[in-house]
């Protein structure tokens, strides 16, 4: 083996600057997850869908210029044509308008419970945390109190109180659904409040507002972005239930919960009037979901490479 | 250990409280009364002797003092719709019925989704990972009672194979007359084939980017035994953790199932009871569930020690 | 039936488990499994000779939606199932050419000739299922029963025109002083206020059955609410609940005339949906099937090629639309006679009873064709009194705007017919609920130009709370009448009669109803009939009728002699068999 001596090695140069250099360039949390996600076929598909979804649930009642709530006898029950691409119900309104509008019904409201069970559960959650002490304890009973009422006695109590319209409709669908968030926010904050970068960032002088903002935000906002995925699906699944059981939208008022329980009782003789719709449910539901599981690959920081 | 328990059973008796009080006021707002029926065409003095032997004609706060006091005991009262009837009664007929149906849905559907979970983990990222969720989420996006109808349209109807409706009863109750249960249980665990898939499926993915799967991966440790030994058991602890809230939640989910294939559990009589306003019947139902909820939860908070060496009870209160 | 509601209730409630195995006269042995394949007989104890015919099984299969639970004869909670387990003095038997009233319980009756004093002479060899033989004292026991004050029973009002009747019921008079009462041991005796020729007509209702004083008694409050303590005088006796499930009657060998009930034992499934029902019955699980909508159309082909038989039938049963009479409902509008009319207008019935209901008859008078006046229907003896108004109506959206309109002038009401908002109160969560809601809702609209809300609440008490505080402007509403005589149905619009058909009040029309009172030549009554449905719908329009109820039975060519009867049970299997299964 030969021998190293001192005359084999150069000295070719040393700056503080080389070895403090990053050959790649820095992202941030934000730009990485959505990176990850870029690369996720399944998850940038279901994106897209739900993309379709929003523009045909906005056009889609007007396409084929029929009103989803005139009814026209003479054409009742018919199957899918070419002048009704899902056919007709039983008054002869035309399915394919109906069923757009049905779905744009159960986004919204879907969307709208989603909100309200977010901002509701976050404030909770945040009290829960910020107080403490029997403040927690009484909120945290609430919770349990909820929780241990079997859900479906709560929605349906809820809305013969209310009566049967939207608004009691999403209270009730968000009423137990919020518990969830508070939970997991509570438990985010207090992990939060004790980690050693916001202790750092408090003893460097950092405002509230600036922790909040730059800390506590960030990290929550992972956490919270999935509840949203998979509670969108959930709330929309609840209110179909519902609407098997009278409770909910009044006509002309129609959600695919009340097309599809209108559909189930005519399967054995239309089975259309009864797929369109399970079909539309299934790609809202399936989107949501496989969008879900792709952001929680990406939000995953233990997954960055 | 014996504090905590005092403690825990405290707390519980206060949930348990705090659940009949919110229960009964709510059912209080409800308008119209379950009375309301019967007493339509009476005389208005036959009509005061009915309220008073419902012991509806007392002021709001004296019912309620009168309900608490008739849970401390044990006695919700009787059903307001059907004489004779009693909350006792109903869980006895009742009850068995729709914990079989919930135990069979749970025993199946967590089986086979932690099967599919493994593999979905197991082969992340491949055609089988995507038709496991794929699979999962259209059949929980079918509506039970649609899923139901189909598969009693198909298999009971057409192909024979099972019997359309009914349930087991008498010394069948709870080991006998499979062919019934096949239908109903099978409605009802794509929920949990669902659930529990995808439940796995994350929390092995947790564990499979840990430490100590790496550690054991360069000791040379075989992949089957990292599974065995490593992922699988520490995955589980989600798992353990949803499984007791999964078998109390069963019993009341099932009320489509139930009356599809005319079961006589406790989901459709749980309906028909707000349907008819039966206050004592839901009173005393929602106490009864409510409880077994709460146990449930408590069991569960003794089988995370048992499974995570890392908790303990005496430890800092959650 | 009441109403509406309680025929509703019916329908849509569940009911509660008592499901523990009992037996008619002897244990049932062991019934494990309780299901349609349940065939596994318990049948083995109706010993009787009768037992087989062509050596097949004896066994009809039947569907309930749900299950009552009343079993109180009195109250008439469930007429089907009361009909064929228990008896009265007579019996409404079907044949081919429709109802007849036969005796039963009693052999003869003896009438005075000023029609006041009924004189029945009972059957001696009638008997309970306990063996017990069937007395005038049972049956004074059931009639004051009845009129008890302080049970209430809602067709107290049925034997009002008792002497004594209404006095002790309301209070005023004693219990010795009704005209009912038991001569012997075999000779029951009713002594009217005034002749009534609709009172033969009412023997047939369950609340005059006879009630067995020393079970009642002993049953104390549960009596009529658990069927373990009820003993049964009719062809069959309950013998298996099982709530939500299914339920067992067997045939009842004390009764009477045993010799001629062929079934040994009926089943009933619980089946909720309609599909599954039909699944069972292609499958030859269930015998009967009582079919609407579509499978109407599907069944009539089965029918035409052989493999089933139809058995279709009035029933006696309207449903109409209601307005609010009292205050003129929430919009004040219903107060005019031209807004009601452009409104019960506007409903174009043969296309909704189509499209809607696939099955039922568009309605233009409040009686159904179900009910005869000296044996021939009422309907073919009149003219159904807005038929002819309404087809100068009829899809004349114009015409129809202009009689709005003119109502809207009369009540001074300047607001257009674009921003006339009225509520529908409603209930119900069946696809036939959500359209006839809808197709009154869309068709209001389309031809006034009016918005129609849609109340729709989430259960009957909740609907007859809101209705009875007056929250609507209009509702559906049905009446199914207990009696066969066209004053059954036009009663329910006398003033205070009843709270659910909008409180019609009209001092004239009360005057017509009273007028009735002691008159027995039925070409007057006819005349005071037709002139009071005339008054009520096209002078008034107290309301706007829209079907009269039919029943489609379809059963399996084994089936034989399967009947349907209005006042008695809707599916009668008093002398059904089985035969070639």
């Amino acid at each position: 083996m030969a021998e190293l001596t001192p005359d084999k090695f150069k000295i070719i140069g040393f700056s503080q600057e080389d070895a403090n250099r990053i050959d790649r360039p820095t992202i941030s949390y934000w730009q990485d997850a959505w990176r990850r996600l870029k690369k996720n076929p399944v998850a940038m598909a279901s994106m897209i869908v739900l993309g379709l979804l929003v523009i045909m649930v906005i056009v889609g009642p007007i396409m084929r210029g029929y009103d989803y709530e005139t009814m026209n006898v003479a054409e009742k029950n018919l199957g899918p044509s070419s002048k009704y691409w899902f056919g007709t119900d039983n008054l002869g309104r035309d399915l394919f308008s109906r069923i757009w509008v049905g779905a744009r019904a159960s986004l919204i409201i879907a969307l709208v419970a989603t909100a309200l069970k977010l901002v509701f559960g976050t404030v909770y959650g945040a009290l829960m945390a910020h107080f403490g002490g029997w403040v927690d304890e009484i909120l945290m009973r609430i919770i349990e109190v909820l929780n241990s009422i079997p859900s479906m006695l709560l929605t349906i109590l809820i809305m013969l109180v209310l009566g049967n319209n939207l608004f009691s409709l999403l209270v009730a669908l968000s009423i137990t659904a919020w518990c969830n968030t508070a939970r997991q926010v509570r438990g985010m904050i207090k992990q939060l409040r004790e980690s050693e970068y916001v202790y750092a960032a408090e003893v460097l002088g950092a405002k509230p507002v600036r922790i909040i903002v730059k800390h506590y935000i960030p990290n929550m906002l992972g956490i919270l972005i999935l509840d949203t995925a998979t509670a969108i699906p959930s709330f929309i699944f609840t209110e179909a239930g519902l609407s098997f059981l009278g409770i909910g939208l009044q006509a002309p008022e129609i959600s695919l919960g009340v097309l599809i329980s209108m559909g189930q009782q005519n399967m054995d003789f239309y089975p259309s009037q009864l797929f369109f719709p399970c079909l539309i449910l299934c790609v809202i539901v399936m989107a949501f979901n496989l969008l879900g599981d792709g952001l929680r690959d990406a939000l995953d920081p233990r997954l960055r490479q | 250990m014996g504090k905590y328990l005092i403690r825990r059973l405290a707390e519980m008796i206060l949930t348990l409280f705090l659940i009949a009080t919110a229960t009964f006021f709510l059912l209080e707002a409800v308008p119209g009364d379950p009375l309301s029926e019967r007493a339509e065409k009476l005389s208005p003095s036959v009509k005061e002797n009915l309220y008073k032997k419902y012991g509806l004609d007392k002021p709001m706060m004296e019912r309620y003092v009168i309900t608490m006091k008739g849970i401390c005991v044990g006695d919700f009262g009787e059903s307001f719709v059907y004489a004779g009837q009693t909350v006792q009664g109903l869980i006895h007929d009742r009850l068995p019925v729709s914990a079989r149906l919930g135990i069979q849905q749970v025993v199946l559907g967590v089986t086979v989704g932690l099967l599919l979970g493994i593999l979905a983990a197991m082969k992340r990222g491949t055609i089988a990972d995507y038709l496991v969720i794929a699979l999962s989420v259209l059949l929980i996006s079918i509506p039970h009672l649609v899923f139901g109808l189909l598969l009693q349209k198909v298999f009971a109807g057409n192909l024979q194979w099972f019997p359309t409706i009914g349930w087991p009863a008498g010394k069948d109750l709870w080991f006998g007359g499979w062919e019934y249960t096949v239908l109903p249980t099978l409605t009802g665990c794509f929920t949990y084939i669902a659930t529990y898939a995808r439940l796995l499926k994350t929390s092995m993915l947790d564990v499979i980017n840990q430490d100590y799967v790496l550690t054991a991966e360069s000791k040379g440790l075989s992949k089957a035994r990292i599974i065995r030994k490593h992922i699988i058991r520490n995955s589980f602890i989600p798992v353990v953790t949803q499984l007791p809230m999964s078998i109390a939640m069963c019993i009341t989910g099932s009320f489509f199932i139930e009356s599809i294939f005319s079961i006589p559990g406790i989901g459709q009589y749980y309906v028909t009871a707000v349907n008819n306003q039966d206050l004592s019947i839901l009173m005393g139902e929602t106490v009864i569930l409510a409880a077994m909820y709460i146990v449930v939860l408590f069991i569960t908070d003794l089988l995370y020690v048992a499974v995570d060496p890392r908790i303990s009870l005496t430890g800092k209160n959650r | 039936m009441k109403n509406m509601k309680k025929f509703l209730s019916l329908l849509l409630t569940g009911a509660m488990a008592v499901g523990m195995l009992s037996g008619c006269g002897g244990g049932d042995g062991e019934t494990q499994v309780a299901t349609a394949e349940n065939t596994t007989t318990t049948a083995s104890n109706a010993s009787s000779a009768s037992a087989t015919v062509d050596g097949d099984s004896q066994q009809i299969n039947l569907r309930a939606v749900s299950f009552g639970n009343n079993y109180d004869v009195q109250d008439m909670g469930w007429r089907w199932m009361m009909a064929e387990c228990y008896e009265g003095l007579m019996r409404d038997v079907a044949d081919e050419n429709g109802d007849t009233f036969e005796f039963a319980g009693a052999e003869s009756m003896d009438v005075s000739e000023d029609g006041l004093v009924y004189t029945f002479h009972l059957r001696q060899n009638a008997k309970w299922s306990d063996g017990e033989p069937v007395t005038a004292h049972d049956y004074e026991y059931g009639w004051k029963r009845l009129l008890n004050p302080e049970n209430g029973y809602d067709y107290a009002s049925f034997i009002f025109n008792v002497v004594g009747a209404e006095e002790y019921y309301n209070g005023t008079g004693s219990v010795d002083d009704v005209g009912i009462k038991a001569v012997d041991d075999y000779t029951f005796e009713v002594t009217l206020k005034v002749a009534d020729p609709t009172f033969q007509s009412k023997l047939v209702a369950t609340p005059l059955y006879p009630t067995r004083q020393d079970i009642a008694e002993a049953a104390g409050d549960n009596w009529g609410k658990d069927w373990r303590l009820c003993v049964y005088n009719g062809p069959f006796c309950m013998t298996d609940l099982v709530e939500d499930n299914s339920m067992t009657w067997t045939k009842n060998e004390n009764y009477w005339n045993a010799d001629n009930v062929k079934l040994d034992q009926v089943n009933w499934y619980c089946v909720a949906e309609e599909a599954t029902a039909a699944t069972m019955f292609d499958n030859g699980q269930l015998d009967v099937f009582d079919a609407s909508g579509d499978y109407i159309a599907k069944y009539d082909q089965e029918v035409e090629a052989g493999n089933l038989q139809v058995l279709d039938v009035e029933y006696p049963g309207t449903a109409m639309l209601c307005f609010e009479h009292q205050n003129g409902g929430l919009s004040g509008l219903m107060q005019n006679v031209n807004i009601r009319k452009a409104i019960s207008y506007s409903i174009n019935r043969e296309e909704m009873v189509d499209a809607v209901y696939g099955r039922y008859t568009a309605a233009y008078g409040l009686v159904s064709p179900a009910i005869t006046l000296d044996g021939e229907s009422y309907r073919s003896q009149t003219e159904e009194p807005i038929k002819e108004e309404y087809e100068q109506y009829a899809g004349n959206k114009e015409a129809l705007q202009e009689l709005f309109q003119k109502g809207l002038d009369e009540l001074g009401v300047t607001t257009p017919l674009s921003d006339i908002k009225l509520t529908l109160l409603s209930y119900g969560s069946t696809t036939e609920n959500q359209l006839e809601r809808e197709y009154i809702q869309q068709s209001l609209n389309q031809n006034l130009g009016i918005t129609v809300e849609l109340n729709t609440v989430g259960d009957s008490e909740l609907f007859m709370s809101k209705r009875d505080a007056l929250e609507y402007d209009i509702f559906l509403s049905a009446w199914y009448s207990d009696y066969n005589d066209p004053l059954d149905f036009l009663n329910i619009m006398k003033t205070g009669v009843y709270k659910s058909y909008g409180l019609y009040s009209n001092p004239e029309y009360d005057a017509m109803i009273d007028s009735l009172t002691g008159v027995q030549d039925s070409a007057e009554r006819l005349a005071t009939y037709e002139n009071m449905e005339k008054l009520l719908l096209l002078d008034d329009c107290a309301c706007a009728p829209i079907y009269y109820s039919d029943k489609h039975y379809y059963h399996q060519n084994w089936v034989k002699d399967f009947r349907s009867s209005s006042f008695g049970a809707s599916q009668e299997l008093y002398i059904a068999s089985i035969s070639g299964k």
